[in-house]
């Protein structure tokens, strides 16, 4: 799932070199679920990012999937709304479409919003590797402007 | 934004032993608190319900509008989101007390459901890879849509939605008995489908009898000891029996309904004058518009996890025909344990009608409780707790005067994050050491193994006796697992 211009994480490592990168992610340890950390230099990027963790979480996909395109769009302008909005547009193509993301494209519309597209593939192809999401949590939710960029935290139910 | 720290710090609570109790202890108000907190919990419980954010959840969960009596932990509460999970509270329905999404938790009506088979260990011996095999192919999970009961049309998941188990009986899934053995007879009454959203409806309609994945299971397991040899014969059990345990719950339906229905009271709590410590726990007056929309729609969701369940239960007895040639399977119970219940209780001394949330907690009636069928009624309600994978679970009784409003303990409850887990042991070896200790497997994922390890986890052996010895419920049998298969 990675590329060249986004960084993982692990839960252990710290974060005191997060600003001096362009956008990343990581998966944060939570007793039952799990809690994803995602950043950016705007808000589109750090909800791309947050996307890419949710997946990372669950699937790994192999790099000659065959994919096709679904739309991804949000109207919502409150930044934390936009975020969980999006995610649960995820977790329901997981669960009507059966088909696991592997790329986003994303950016902010004129009218505030979000809006572009995912790429996916046929759950068949990916292997699961966690438990799948299934909701998402308002429970320490944030999403904020932060030294230039974005950032935001997110509890998802899995 | 934090640091890197994978907690948050444990919250500073003063708990004091109640005086004249067992493993009973006290929160006293502050702040917002309208009543106590109250933890039930061992002195070797206690540790590991103090390290995480559970008890602050305990605390947060007191000041619900009209909540009455106490905000309770079970033995098994660890930190979940809005309330704990292993959380129990009531509000007065008749003075402002409030009904939450989030007291229920997202897997609404998420239970267990036990069968009992003809069979010995002995009898099973020679053909149980076999059984485990069938139901590998024959049980959906995991990922994605699919099931095994395929409704025909969106007036078939109404019907579901309306009538729950009976529902699946109309449709020939399963006997009327089995109804019996249900929670309500299979059926919460109030489900009003017209509150649930055309997304939950997508989202449940392909996945009507499927397991899914995380701590959802069905086990093959025996009957290891017996503490009540009348009540176990009354529930259907007796020494070295072959039962199957199912733990799931209402799928993606109810997750969605969850997620709608806390968004709407987000947005109307201000209309109340309602101002809660987290947005998790949004919520409305039970009389209220969105209260009775969320109650309607909660009941229909209950509706549909105890019709997953039910089809469930019949693809396990197909299996287990095919293999042994009897799909004879009674079943001893089937409980929610992720549910808001409109119940009497005694409060000071008045009966009052309350709106009972329990989340991760399970109902206990008592003896003599006049919802039990004919056939329980002196024994009290069998409760099923399922135990980590690997670890034995329990069939509990509801006992009288009982605690909680006729609550107890729901599972082992996790200590460990599944990050932590999965780093402890790999999936393969913990495979193995299943395996070595006479446990099948049959798991989609190895790192979603590894993630339910039994060290996750707390002591479920010293979860039930702590819910005995504080008089929350007494054990009736302790089931030893044989095989498990997994999302």
């Amino acid at each position: 799932m990675s590329d060249a211009s986004r960084s993982q994480e692990s839960p252990t490592d710290r974060v005191a070199s997060d600003r001096h990168r362009v956008a990343g992610h990581r998966l944060v340890p939570h007793t039952a679920d799990c809690i994803i950390e995602a950043w950016g230099s705007d808000r589109s990027s750090c909800v791309t990012e947050a996307l890419y963790a949710l997946v990372d979480e669950f699937a790994e996909v192999p790099d000659a999937a065959t994919s096709r395109v679904l739309p991804l769009a949000t109207e919502s302008r409150g930044a934390e709304d936009a975020l969980v909005s999006l995610l649960e547009d995820v977790i329901y193509a997981l669960d009507v479409f059966s088909v696991v993301p592997i790329r986003f494209h994303l950016a902010e519309t004129e009218s505030g919003g979000i809006a572009g597209d995912m790429e996916v593939v046929s759950i068949d192809q990916a292997e699961l590797v966690g438990p799948v999401p299934k909701a998402v949590s308002y429970h320490g939710l944030s999403m904020v402007s932060h030294d230039g960029g974005w950032r935001c935290r997110v509890l998802v139910d899995v | 934004m934090a640091s890197g720290a994978a907690r948050p710090e444990p919250a500073s609570v003063a708990l004091r032993a109640v005086p004249g109790t067992v493993d009973r202890w006290r929160i006293e108000p502050i702040g917002a608190m309208r009543v106590p907190g109250v933890v039930f919990a061992s002195e070797l419980l206690l540790p590991q319900v103090i390290e995480d954010e559970a008890l602050r959840q305990v605390m947060n969960v007191a000041s619900l509008p009209g909540v009455v009596e106490a905000s309770y932990a079970m033995p098994d509460v660890h930190w979940g989101y809005g309330f704990p999970i292993g959380g129990v509270a009531a509000t007065d329905v008749e003075r402002g007390g409030v009904v939450s999404p989030g007291g229920v938790g997202f897997d609404i009506s998420c239970g267990v459901r036990l069968l009992a088979s003809p069979l010995s260990v002995e009898e099973l011996a020679p053909r149980i890879e076999d059984v485990m095999d069938a139901l590998d192919v024959g049980i959906p999970r995991g990922l994605g849509a699919g099931g095994v009961w395929h409704l025909d049309d969106d007036r078939h998941l109404e019907s579901v939605l309306h009538d729950g188990a009976r529902a699946a009986l109309a449709a020939g899934i399963g006997t009327e008995r089995d109804l019996a053995r249900c929670e309500d007879g299979g059926r919460l009454s109030g489900s009003d489908p017209s509150q649930v959203s055309e997304r939950a409806r997508r989202r449940g309609f392909g996945q009507m009898g499927s397991l899914g994945s995380g701590n959802h299971f069905l086990e093959v397991q025996a009957v290891d000891q017996i503490y009540d040899a009348h009540t176990a014969e009354v529930f259907g059990l007796s020494p070295e029996q072959v039962c199957f345990m199912i733990h799931c719950g209402s799928r993606g339906l109810g997750h969605q309904i969850c997620s709608d229905h806390v968004r709407i009271m987000l947005g109307a709590m201000s209309r109340y004058g309602i101002t809660v410590p987290d947005p998790q726990l949004a919520c409305a007056p039970v009389g209220s518009t969105e209260g009775k929309a969320y109650l309607g729609a909660m009941a229909a969701a209950v509706n549909y996890g105890r019709a997953n369940r039910h089809a469930l239960s019949a693809a396990v007895r197909r299996v287990f025909a095919g293999v042994t040639g009897t799909g004879d399977l009674p079943l001893v119970y089937d409980v929610s344990h992720n549910l808001a219940k409109l119940e009497y209780h005694q409060v000071a001394g008045e009966l009052r009608l309350l709106c009972v949330h329990r989340k991760g907690a399970t109902l206990a009636l008592p003896p003599g409780h006049l919802d039990l069928p004919e056939d329980l009624r002196s024994v009290g309600q069998p409760v099923l707790v399922p135990g980590s994978m690997g670890t034995s679970s329990y069939v509990l009784a509801g006992v009288d005067p009982g605690g909680a409003f006729s609550s107890t303990c729901h599972g082992a409850g996790r200590t460990m994050s599944r990050h932590a887990a999965a780093r402890l042991v790999h999936g393969d070896e913990l495979r193995r050491q299943l395996e070595s200790a006479g446990v099948a497997v049959r798991a989609r994922s190895i790192r979603g193994l590894s993630e339910e390890a039994p060290a996750a986890y707390k002591d479920v052996d010293e979860v039930v006796a702590t819910c005995e010895h504080a008089g929350l419920a007494r054990r009736v049998a302790r089931l030893r697992p044989l095989g498990v298969v997994k999302g």
